[in-house]
């Protein structure tokens, strides 16, 4: 044997010694199919290394199981780009808070993945080519802090859906808010809504919450304020008979009311509270479920508590941000379910809610991965967990709650004088059902939407013209066979600001568009009727509102 | 089948139309303030405290009728549950029940008379509702006969349901959207693993009765 194949079988394959890639150390780490398997677990591992535990602790392979399933999810070839200093509000506040007092170092730093769904080089990266960087930024996914901490390792996450949701289950509809990240002096923006998990001892789960719809408002509207941690621990200081750090978690009525020391006028929903009647089949669930998809379909998350049925065992608290697609089975179901005016129940036109329709709902549960699509009686990872409570952060001027808009809208819908049966009957066939959706709107958008979307001018026109309040609460029309493509014959726009008794519903109504009519009463009109009615000599059916929510489509 | 929102006022007159179209009505005219409040209350674990708040509120409301009070209340009533009240205040079932409890002490609570005739009905009103369809139909198919019937063997039951010879639903109504009605107003659902099914869930659910008599199962109501 010659001293060349003496050597060769020396470092053969199996012998080979090969310094592995410390990816902890990497900016730019590149994931294609035909690494992925080898890559991502390394990645996890060496992030992972220099944590308290060991890597090899059940604590550790859980944090690195949960990133190398996000890996997993991203779509291949993209890129990490790792910040290794990350300074992160909400952690670095934690930290002088309460990380800092510990005796055993807790490091100040986080680390920062952003994700880009292709390959990205350093050269290219920070090249001053405006098409690369605009290519670039096109292709940017999110980004997802590591906090070094044992418990609660994944920090802020904001990545948009459409890269991580099982296929499986599109198209979902939710509500997003754009971010702006900037990465070694770049600037990206992602739609996206924040996810983070609870460290057990500043944040639990309730915490989390607010701090997500918090941060989720405050990056939507200017008029809240981002915060940290320690301000909602604070503001539930305020509230509590104990000492709120360490954090043992917090009910929902403190919920709201840190809620509303951040400028929300928070809407309380119990499952028990619901009145029950002996004489109808719709249980209390299904009547907090359908108030859930009333705001949901306004475009507005809202915090969930979830509570072991039987109330034996701890809660939990979740938000949810969407629905997914129509159930066909639940239509059935809801068919069953219609809203039949009693004086008129021989000749009046039943309404289908459509709430009945949609099963499945976006969650965001620091438990579960993000962005999870699940079924109402089960948001939980947990079994037997049921919805308990849902806190609804609302703006100080919705004054109009679901539930009282709800009965407004069947009111007027069956109203003798501003009805269905009165304004369609001519539209619709003979006690023919209508499916109503119902959903707030800011006035703004809705009438930038309906300006683009309806084909009749005068439509148009009277839409821009007759004066709203900032929110509205909306009931689209629809004939059974045209809601699927959401196109409605009709609605029915109230007036969201006022909290009117159910006898006095009429006075709620700011526009009615019924087949070839709209009806409009301007502030003035203290009376139950119209200012001014415009015919249509045509009038097509129209597009459902449809910018409350982002589809994530298949 | 549909949802309606009806006013107590509404509630109290569609009662009094039911008691009317019954036969031997005089129990039910003495205890409807009791059947009005078990449509109208919530009396979970026994609540005979409330029952009793009720009851007089009821007793309040059909001597001096009251918009403030009562009146201008609604409830949610679906028309599948209308129509199980009905045959129920018609066949006899309820007066059955009245009869019951009149006689003894209700479940070994020492209760006053009304409230347990008001938590009975609720309970029995609560439980007819979480039934699924054919559960449902078969309970009602029962209850329908129960005057002549209080007691009655699966095929019995068999042929109160529509078939070739008697082929109308005398269930059925407009309101009512039956997953087994056919065209011509024919039921699918006659088929006898299936009513065995619903009379082992109905019994399941404490609502049937059994034993056994000549080598067959006679039902009865609880």
């Amino acid at each position: 044997m010659s001293d060349m194949e003496t050597q060769a079988e020396l470092y053969s394959d199996e012998k080979l010694i090969v310094e592995e890639l410390d990816y902890s150390e990497e900016i730019f780490t590149i994931i294609k199919d035909e690494n992925y398997e080898d890559v991502i677990p390394s990645f996890c591992e060496s992030i992972f290394r220099d944590s308290l535990y060991e890597t090899s602790s059940d604590v550790m392979s859980d944090y690195m199981l949960d990133l190398r399933n996000l890996l997993k999810q991203l779509p291949r070839p993209f890129t990490i780009v790792q910040e290794f200093y990350h300074i992160d509000s909400s952690y670095r506040d934690t930290y002088y808070t309460y990380f800092s007092n510990q005796h055993f170092h807790v490091k100040r730093y986080s680390r920062r993945l952003s994700f880009f769904a292709q390959e990205v080089r350093e050269e290219d990266f920070f090249a001053h080519d405006t098409e690369i960087q605009k290519q670039i930024s096109d292709h940017f996914m999110g980004a997802c802090v590591l906090n070094p901490l044992t418990t609660g390792v994944m920090g802020r996450t904001l990545i948009n859906p459409q890269y991580v949701v099982n296929s499986k289950v599109l198209p979902i509809y939710v509500r997003l808010s754009r971010y702006e990240l900037n990465i070694y002096g770049k600037k990206f923006f992602v739609d996206a809504f924040p996810y983070r998990m609870q460290d057990e001892e500043t944040m639990r789960c309730a915490e989390v919450t607010i701090l997500n719809l918090l941060e989720h408002y405050a990056n939507s509207y200017r008029d809240y304020r981002s915060i940290v941690p320690s301000e909602i621990l604070e503001n539930e200081q305020k509230h509590s008979h104990e000492r709120v750090l360490p954090s043992r978690g917090i009910s929902y009525p403190i919920l709201t009311k840190v809620l509303s020391e951040f400028g929300f006028s928070p809407r309380l929903y119990n499952l028990s509270s619901i009145d029950k009647y002996s004489l109808s089949k719709v249980t209390q669930e299904d009547e907090l479920k359908r108030n859930l998809h009333y705001y949901i379909e306004s475009g507005i998350p809202v915090a969930l508590n979830l509570l072991p049925t039987g109330n034996n065992g701890s809660g939990h608290s979740i938000v949810c941000i969407g629905h997914g697609n129509v159930n066909k089975e639940l239509i059935k179901k809801a068919k069953r379910n219609k809203w039949i005016s009693w004086d008129n129940k021989d000749h009046c036109h039943p309404l289908i809610n459509s709430a009945d329709f949609y099963e499945d709902y976006v969650v965001v549960d620091d438990n579960q991965p993000i962005y999870q699509v699940r079924p109402f009686q089960q948001l939980s990872l947990y079994p037997d967990m049921r919805v308990e409570n849902i806190a609804v952060p609302l703006y100080k001027r919705m004054f109009l709650d679901a539930s009282d808009a709800a009965a407004i809208v069947r009111s007027i819908l069956h109203h003798e004088q501003f009805g269905i049966d009165v304004w369609a009957d001519g539209f619709l066939d003979c006690r023919e059902d209508v499916v109503i959706r119902l959903f707030m709107a800011s006035s703004r958008s809705l009438k930038y939407y309906r300006s683009k979307t309806l084909k009749n001018f005068y439509a148009r026109e009277t839409y821009a013209i007759v004066p709203m309040p900032r929110f509205v609460w909306v009931c689209e029309l629809y004939r059974t066979d045209n809601y699927e493509e959401l196109k409605a014959f009709g609605e029915i726009i109230i007036d969201a600001t006022s909290a009117l008794g159910r006898g006095h519903s009429a006075c709620s109504l700011i526009l009615m568009h019924y087949p070839n009519v709209i009806g409009i009463r301007y502030p003035e009109q203290t009376n139950p009727e119209f200012d001014e009615m415009i015919e249509l000599e045509e009038d097509d059916l129209f597009d459902g509102y449809r910018k409350n929510l982002n589809k994530i489509p298949l | 089948m549909a949802e309606y929102y009806i006013s107590y006022k509404e509630l109290e007159k569609v009662i009094d139309q039911y008691i009317a179209d019954s036969i031997d009505n005089a129990q039910l005219k003495e205890h409807k303030a009791e059947i009005l409040a078990a449509l109208t209350g919530d009396y979970e674990q026994n609540n005979w405290d409330s029952a009793k708040e009720m009851i007089s509120l009821w007793e309040n409301q059909i001597e001096k009728p009251s918009q403030l009070l009562l009146g201008s209340r609604y409830i949610r009533v679906q028309q599948i549950m209308l129509d199980f009240l009905k045959v129920s205040c018609t066949s006899g079932l309820i007066d059955a029940l009245i009869l019951h409890i009149s006689q003894g002490s209700f479940a070994g609570f020492t209760v006053s008379v009304g409230s347990g005739i008001a938590v009975a009905l609720w309970e029995l009103f609560t439980a007819v509702k979480k039934l699924d369809d054919w559960d449902f139909c078969v309970y009602m198919q029962a209850t329908t006969h129960f005057r002549e019937h209080s007691e009655f063997t699966m095929d019995e039951l068999i042929s109160w349901l529509p078939n070739e010879e008697h082929p109308i639903c005398n269930m059925h109504n407009d309101n009512w959207e039956c997953d087994y009605l056919e065209e011509n107003d024919t039921c699918s659902f006659v088929r006898k693993d299936k009513i065995e099914q619903a009379l082992k869930s109905l019994y399941d659910k404490g609502l049937l009765g059994l034993r056994k008599e000549d080598h067959k199962y006679v039902y009865k109501f609880k």
